[in-house]
């Protein structure tokens, strides 16, 4: 069992904007396990290409929501600013996609992962 | 409850992925070995210039007399190695000392006529100057000399830098997830980064220009090119150089070293093309002047038509001349221990094609055109290990001459983006 974890954008938008105001929020409702501990709560924002070349990654928002949390369950609000570039892009060889993700650092486990694409197209 | 798309549904992941990077606990492992494995050599060699120190600061001369004279061989799947090899005697207060040897470092090289040099140049029986140990007699040397092998000691170097910078990268990062790792590289700002977007942006050469508003510079200078052309081929047949050396010896030596001279042959004709595309790189720097190109604006935006203008000085005589706009996805991957390169095009336009001409001295080919570029073009985009870039490549065919082609790169940006960095 994981935790139920989510990462929800405001009016439920996906196609954003160079320069738009990312928002929504984050919830972590159940744990694995009753002694399960979150060491490390981190929410960010970031690009990573996908495709034959070795992952490039940027991040343009990182978030450190909790740490050493025995009962981590709430709610957070996020409102990110999305940089200029690059855009969202589905090339031959190479592919870039936005996302936000939520990383919970579990003990004992392993990581997990709540991850939210949006794409980020040219709007003007 | 709004349906959403497969794409788009949440992903929930138990583990690194995607986005992972290696974990800074393994790298530090792993660069751990690198470190610890070039200082051990470095100690090595430490120890060794260490002796010679001594022989140069707190040893003793003497007279000796050359009682024996030998040429030590080793051998091995690689080849034969040698020394110059001695037996002396000589007196420290009163007491008479025998030592084997010839200098401090006792090593065993290639080059077996050197050697012998060496021994032809001491007589069985002959008084000549050595030196020994105050503390341990039965030590000495019959020269004093910085051994050549000393430059071997900057290959640990090499061992301990990287070890020592994957180790204190690793260590810097235990910890810290993946996204804390890139977003490090970031100039942060009250927990929240305001990352520079324009570090996407291919960096691009641009100076003003003499009748457009700015001039396009070529992606690689030319004179980058051709020094790292130069340090290449003298690094790679400096290297390759002392093996053929080897092998031509072994041959005059009346050795038969068939397996070594099929295994060097490859990288001796690496080295001959790397020598030869030097040569022809030369030839196309000092016969011909560089190709201008000036554009109306720079960066494009999607959509934009600019204007383009190209010079060709003389004195030249061409076949032909062309130019091209090309939009290239570029990127590189890792397997083992190789790094690969791919390209893919996803524009290849032609901008013009003049036929044969003779463009005389002092004089210059000149043309204008008009580029535009598709409403939907994506933005250049750099990053380390996959970039796109948009670039415009000018070829020539030289009469009675190599031919050149050179790439003079500009960014595409979004129009948004144009605006703030205006």
């Amino acid at each position: 069992m994981t935790p139920l974890a989510s990462v929800k954008f405001d009016d439920d938008r996906r196609d954003y904007a160079p320069g738009d105001s990312l928002s929504g929020r984050l919830e972590v409702t159940t744990m694995p396990h009753a002694d399960a501990v979150v060491v490390k709560a981190e929410f960010s924002v970031l690009w990573y290409t996908e495709g034959k070349g070795d992952q490039d990654i940027g991040v343009v928002h990182l978030e450190r929501l909790w740490e050493n949390r025995s009962q981590p369950a709430g709610e957070h609000h996020f409102s990110v600013r999305l940089p200029l570039l690059p855009l969202t892009y589905h090339g031959h060889l190479l592919k870039i996609h936005w996302l936000a993700r939520l990383r919970l650092d579990l003990r004992p486990g392993q990581d997990v992962l709540v991850d939210e694409p949006f794409n980020v197209l040219a709007g003007d | 409850m709004v349906s959403r798309s497969r794409f788009f549904s949440p992903r929930l992941t138990v583990g690194n992925r995607p986005g992972a990077s290696a974990s800074p606990g393994c790298m530090t492992l792993f660069f751990g070995v690198f470190l610890l494995f070039g200082l051990g050599f470095l100690g090595f060699f430490g120890y060794q210039a260490w002796k010679e120190v001594r022989v140069r600061t707190v040893y003793r001369e003497t007279t000796c007399v050359i009682l024996n004279k030998r040429l030590k061989e080793n051998s091995d799947s690689d080849g034969t190695t040698y020394a110059p090899e001695f037996t002396f005697r000589y007196t420290v207060d009163g007491r008479d000392y025998t030592c084997t040897g010839y200098d401090s470092f006792g090593a065993t090289s290639s080059g077996r006529q050197g050697k012998l040099r060496v021994l032809a140049e001491y007589e069985i029986g002959g008084a000549y100057p050595c030196w020994y140990d105050p503390d341990d007699p039965e030590r000495a040397v019959l020269v004093r000399k910085v051994s050549w092998m000393y430059a071997f000691g900057l290959i640990p170097l090499v061992f301990v830098g990287i070890g020592l910078g994957g180790v204190v990268w690793g260590v810097r990062n235990l910890g810290k997830s993946p996204e804390e790792q890139s977003a490090s590289r970031a100039p942060a700002k009250g927990g929240a980064l305001q990352p520079d977007w324009t570090q996407v942006l291919p960096p691009v050469k641009v100076v003003p220009g003499q009748f457009l508003a700015k001039r396009l510079q070529r992606g690689t200078s030319q004179g980058c090119e051709l020094g790292g052309l130069l340090l290449f081929s003298l690094f790679w047949n400096g290297i390759v150089s002392v093996f053929v050396w080897h092998v031509v010896q072994e041959w005059q030596s009346g050795h038969r070293p068939y397996f070594l001279t099929l295994f060097m042959t490859p990288f001796l004709l690496v080295g001959v093309a790397c020598a030869l595309w030097l040569i022809r790189q030369l030839l196309v720097a000092g016969g011909v002047k560089e190709t201008l190109v000036e554009i109306e604006r720079e960066p494009v935006r999607p959509g934009e038509t600019v204007s383009l203008r190209f010079a060709q000085p003389g004195p030249l005589s061409l076949y032909g001349l062309s130019a091209r706009l090309i939009c290239e996805e570029k990127i590189s991957y890792t397997r083992g221990t190789d790094t690969y390169h791919e390209s893919h095009v996803c524009e290849d336009r032609e901008l013009f094609q003049m036929p044969a001409m003779q463009v005389p001295a002092g004089s210059s080919w000149d043309q204008t055109v008009s580029l535009t570029l598709p409403d939907d073009a994506m933005h250049s985009f750099h990053a380390g290990h996959n970039d796109l870039v948009w670039k415009i490549v000018v070829k020539g065919e030289i009469k009675k001459w190599p031919d050149f082609e050179h790439a003079f790169p500009f960014r595409v940006v979004t129009p948004k983006a144009r605006r703030e960095l205006e």
